[in-house]
């Protein structure tokens, strides 16, 4: 059985079961994303951006608490991390988003109750998905501090998981995995290939994770997702000092993005990064739009 | 022949109360190994946050073949067949009916165990505290029941043979 059928079987009421399973084998197995809203129509994804609106299937109650009880193994109480930061990771590296109402205490979300919408995001691991990028990467047998830039969708993680699937053929990986976006952990497990010299620091926030890992684990390479905070970049350069290259991600549509962000400007200002990749989605996912190179104080493009 | 008989009746009749008296001290054990139990469940599940049926299946490794027969029970049930605890705990229920716990003793673990995995882990924590608390009243109970009937059940026994034995010849 192939993995959206999988998923299917395990987590999906009957009806909604029968529905996705109407759409075919191949078409199936090719979608992005599942959308399932609390009395509304049922809606699927592709890669490609194109959508299908089951308008005759809205999601009744019974059918959400099914899909819910499926997800939390009849165990709320396991999931509260989860459902407060709004999604979960599953087995097969699968990611479901979900929504209802928040519960704050001390007005900060403690969790979310009476879940009205989830957003199944199907995880496909992409061999060779960084090939164009990695020659890029090296210099000297050493990989180059690099930030890959990209909106969300466009294949970010997706780049960096590959790229570390290879470099850790080589060299001792080190990811902090603060999201379970990247490794997609479940029970310990990494359920994405990241390589077989990859130590995963899971669901660990990033600038701390970085920290233990340098201690911990001695890696060659530093990789973590989606940067942002000025706690991140203070680790990053703390990692940066201990000599530890590092490979990072952000959300952005340019370099100018980062040179104006209050605190990734910080990377950029003393040329710490040697290499800021664009990537844009047009056909595929995690395309190359520029690869930028750090040269005599000023960012270069590299792709013509 | 009719020796024989006699000592054959006042046996059996000795056996039976001794059996009935065993039963007693049997209650109380089976009670202090499911305390056992909930407590390494509880720690699965306060500590570790491990959901149940993954929390149940660790603890059947470090339990009584009853229940480790029970527990599994449940597990299948929820995994296998996608049951509701509720209705795996229905299901595995029957397995308790060959132990020597009370009728009484199992609505217990019934109303303390089938909402567990609803709200957090305090409410679990609490749940679990009670029922504990719910099992330890049990225990005293099966104690004070098997210090009054344990001894009455062993005299009963040889008593009714004697007097089997009485009307007989």
């Amino acid at each position: 059985m192939r993995r959206v059928e999988c998923l299917l079987e395990e987590y999906f009421p009957q009806r909604l079961r029968e529905t996705l399973q109407s759409l075919g084998s191949e078409r199936l197995n090719a979608l992005t994303e599942i959308r399932c809203r609390l009395a509304k129509p049922l809606q699927v994804i592709w890669q490609n951006g194109e959508r299908k609106i089951f308008t005759e299937i809205n999601l009744e109650q019974e059918e959400m608490d099914y899909l819910l009880l499926r997800l939390n193994q009849g165990s709320v109480y396991a999931w509260q991390e989860e459902y407060r930061r709004g999604y979960l990771t599953l087995p097969g590296g699968h990611r479901v988003g979900l929504v209802g109402k928040a519960v704050l205490e001390n007005g900060m979300v403690k969790t979310q109750c009476n879940i009205a919408a989830l957003n199944f995001r199907l995880a496909r691991a992409v061999f060779g998905a960084a090939d164009k990028l990695l020659p890029y990467l090296l210099q000297e047998g050493e990989v180059l501090n690099t930030l890959i830039v990209a909106p969300p969708g466009c294949g970010k993680t997706t780049i960096l998981r590959d790229a570390l699937r290879q470099f850790s053929e080589q060299m001792t990986v080190g990811v902090v995995d603060e999201r379970s976006e990247i490794a997609a952990t479940v029970n310990g497990k990494a359920q994405l290939d990241v390589g077989s010299s990859t130590d995963i620091l899971d669901c660990c926030p990033k600038s701390e994770g970085m920290k233990i890992l340098i201690r911990s684990m001695a890696p060659d390479i530093l990789a973590t997702d989606e940067i942002g905070t000025g706690e991140d970049v203070t680790a990053v350069e703390e990692a940066l000092q201990a000599g530890v290259s590092v490979l990072l991600t952000a959300h952005g549509k340019s370099i100018e993005d980062i040179y104006h962000h209050p605190h990734l400007s910080r990377l950029t200002n003393h040329g710490l990064l040697q290499r800021i990749v664009i990537l844009e989605r047009k056909e595929h996912l995690g395309e190359l739009k520029q690869i930028y190179a750090y040269q005599d104080g000023e960012y270069l493009p590299l792709l013509r | 022949m009719k020796i024989a008989g006699i000592i054959l009746i006042i046996c059996s009749c000795t056996l039976l109360g001794w059996q009935q008296a065993a039963h007693y001290p049997k209650r109380v054990r089976q009670l202090r190994q499911l305390q056992t139990a909930f407590n390494l469940l509880a720690t699965e599940i306060t500590y570790s946050l491990t959901p149940l049926p993954v929390a149940l299946k660790r603890v059947c490794s470090q339990v009584e073949p009853w229940l480790e027969d029970f527990f599994q029970g449940i597990v299948s049930a929820m995994t296998e067949e996608k049951l509701l605890l509720a209705e795996a705990w229905d299901k595995a229920e029957l397995r308790l009916a060959q132990t020597d716990l009370t009728a009484e003793d199992i609505l217990l673990l019934r109303e303390s165990c089938v909402n567990l995995g609803q709200g957090d882990a305090v409410a679990q924590e609490k749940t679990l505290a009670l029922l504990q608390q719910r099992l330890e009243y049990n225990l005293g109970e099966a104690l004070a029941e098997g210090r009054q009937k344990e001894q009455l059940w062993r005299y009963l026994g040889v008593s009714a043979g004697a007097v089997l034995v009485i009307i007989l010849i």
